[in-house]
């Protein structure tokens, strides 16, 4: 496993060290936002505890531009560092980060020092050393506090993160027994009478079956997953004979975007469980995958006809809900809330869409 | 032994006609049905002695078969089949009901049919209500026959001593049920406005008043007006409303 991952795809080992590491990454807009904020309260407090009357706004001026000072360095310098730190274990990158940003305090206190004008009476190598030690005192229990901060939300972040894919992985391994038996039904009644026809279904069905069972984490293009869909429906199809019918309605340069594996396949059994099989006349189910918005969201979408009589769309029915939750799931796990999936119902219609932005896709894709 | 095979998926059938063919000459399947409604009239046409019927369908469950059937005469004996039930098993389990899953195995299906003629046919009555499914029809007695109304059909049950008068578009007929289990099993389909009546909120169309001040509803597709008790007029009257 750990050889295929450094043989075939490098950047994905070099990736997932750097999630495995517990400082986030500095250089984002809302780490960056966050350090600037920290070190301001600190220059308040600073401030508050030190300042003479009728000094203050001078000294939270100096003050701040002092904390800052070291507060950018370091971000800047622990940014850029990030991919060095990832090798360590956290423990030690911890060390390190604590290092850095003292290091830092050490060298603005320095330069502050000697440019910034003081009574020649603070001018001391007393005075000296004194700022200097203060200044990597307050610093040490900063530091210790944010990277503290840092560790606590890389660990509930990551615990979130475990859940997730373990109810991800659950939800995907039910396999759904009444499709499995079923299935066994028809190809032990077509060992009897049509051999070759039970030797394409046990082909299908393996396929389909392995689809269930692999890496939930790996993705896979829109085209191998209408290919397994095609796979499951044709094993509907000699269970349900001419009841079923499929209309596919895919663009081709659809076909090559990544998404995680049975994305669309659990929709298709609903429609052919809820939407077909009540139906004693059967029906069609289309099936459409397309670029919408200019080409910025790709857009899958599946329809069954809906009878009234039959009662055949109901959204709540448990089966229906079991797969629509499983997917919004997954679908918020990966996106961050920007794909959905959307029901809708009319008189003779009942229709289940997916639309992801391209972005995320590619995103994902790396 | 005369048997009915019962099963969606021709090649569900398939399987098991030709299973009854290498069982030996004892077994004839005499038919075949794709749905319930067709496994009712088969029963009643070919007067099978055993139905090898399966619970998921189309047009009405094999569950519901079953129970329609349990009233009728020479109801036959009824093996259900299914790949993967659990509360339908649950309560077959119980009710010590015979069942076979798909795949079925030759030795089970030989056992069973053995088995078959001792198996009572009251036991199942129990499994009403366990199924989440309701019933789609109400079947009624006719001269030994059954007759099978849809849900949607019916304009009114009213009690009437013993028994309750069901009136439906095609005519009326008499049936032993409570208008309770009734209210209770089709609250989407029927209001209470009396307490002997319940009628189709399909159907209703409007509220009279006479003279006296006494309430009758109207129902379409039906001349008769049903009184209505002074304790259910407001809630017909809000249903009037809410349906427009």
């Amino acid at each position: 496993m750990k050889q295929s991952d450094r043989h075939s795809a490098p950047h994905i080992s070099q990736q997932s060290r750097l999630d495995g590491l517990f400082l986030p990454d500095l250089c984002s807009i809302r780490i960056l936002f966050l350090v600037i904020f920290i070190a301001q309260l600190l220059a308040f407090i600073i401030t508050l505890a030190a300042s003479e009357m009728g000094e203050i706004w001078l000294d939270l001026g100096l003050i701040s531009l002092f904390v800052q000072w070291v507060a950018l360095a370091s971000v800047l310098l622990l940014c850029l560092s990030r991919p060095f730190l990832a090798r360590l274990d956290n423990t030690r990158a911890a060390i390190a980060s604590f290092v850095v940003i003292n290091f830092v305090t050490l060298l603005v206190s320095e330069v502050s020092f000697s440019y910034i004008a003081l009574p020649d009476a603070a001018r001391g190598e007393a005075a000296h050393i004194d700022f200097l030690l203060r200044n990597l005192g307050i610093s040490s229990i900063v530091a210790l506090l944010t990277l503290r901060y840092f560790y606590i939300q890389y660990r509930s972040s990551k615990s979130m993160r475990a859940e997730s894919a373990s109810r991800i992985e659950a939800l995907q391994a039910r396999i759904r027994p009444h499709f499995l038996f079923n299935s066994m039904n028809i190809i032990a009644s077509l060992t009897r009478s049509d051999p070759k026809l039970a030797e394409q279904a046990v082909e299908n069905l393996s396929q389909v079956f392995r689809a269930s069972l692999s890496d939930t984490k790996k993705q896979i293009s829109l085209g191998e997953e209408i290919s397994i869909c095609k796979s499951y429906l044709q094993i509907e199809m000699l269970r349900l004979g001419d009841r079923l019918r499929v209309n596919w309605q895919i663009d081709s340069d659809t076909e090559n975007n990544m998404i995680p594996p049975l994305l669309l396949q659990p929709l298709i059994e609903n429609a052919v469980v809820h939407g077909i099989e009540p139906l004693a006349e059967g029906g069609e189910i289309t099936i459409y995958a397309q670029h919408i918005d200019d080409g910025k969201t790709l857009s899958l979408c599946i329809t069954n006809p809906c009878d009234a009589e039959n009662d055949n769309c109901i959204p709540s029915s448990k089966g229906n809900q079991l797969a629509h939750n499983n997917i919004k799931a997954r679908l918020n796990a990966l996106y961050e809330g920007l794909s959905h999936l959307i029901i809708e119902k009319d008189a003779s219609k009942y229709t289940a869409r997916i639309d992801i932005p391209i972005a995320m896709l590619n995103r994902k894709e790396e | 032994m005369k048997i009915l095979v019962v099963d969606d998926e021709a090649l569900a059938r398939e399987r098991l006609i030709a299973m009854l063919d290498e069982l030996g000459d004892d077994y004839s399947v005499v038919g075949q049905a794709e749905n319930g409604m067709q496994a009712i009239e088969q029963v009643l046409a070919l007067q099978p002695d055993t139905l090898l019927l399966d619970i998921h369908m189309p047009k009405m469950n094999g569950l519901e078969v079953a129970l329609h059937l349990a009233k009728h005469e020479h109801a036959p004996a009824i093996i259900f089949t299914t790949a993967y039930d659990e509360h339908a098993l649950a309560a077959f389990e119980a009710q010590a009901i015979a069942y076979l899953l798909k795949p079925i195995q030759a030795e089970q299906l030989s056992i069973s049919l053995q088995k078959a003629r001792q198996l009572q046919q009251g036991q199942l009555k129990d499994i009403q209500g366990r199924d989440e499914s309701k019933r789609t029809h109400i079947s009624v007695k006719l001269r030994g026959d059954l007759q099978l109304i849809p849900i949607a059909d019916v304009q009114y049950f009213r009690a009437d001593q013993k028994y309750i008068e069901m009136r439906h578009s095609a005519g009326t007929s008499l049936i032993e049920e409570s208008l309770k289990t009734l209210e209770e099993e089709f609250p989407e389909y029927f209001i209470r406005v009396h307490r002997n009546a319940l009628i189709s909120i399909k159907a209703v169309t409007g509220i009279e008043r006479d003279s006296l001040g006494r309430s009758y509803a109207l129902l379409s597709g039906c001349e008769e007006k049903l009184d209505v008790s002074r304790r259910h007029v407001t809630g017909l009257r809000r249903l009037l409303k809410s349906k427009g």
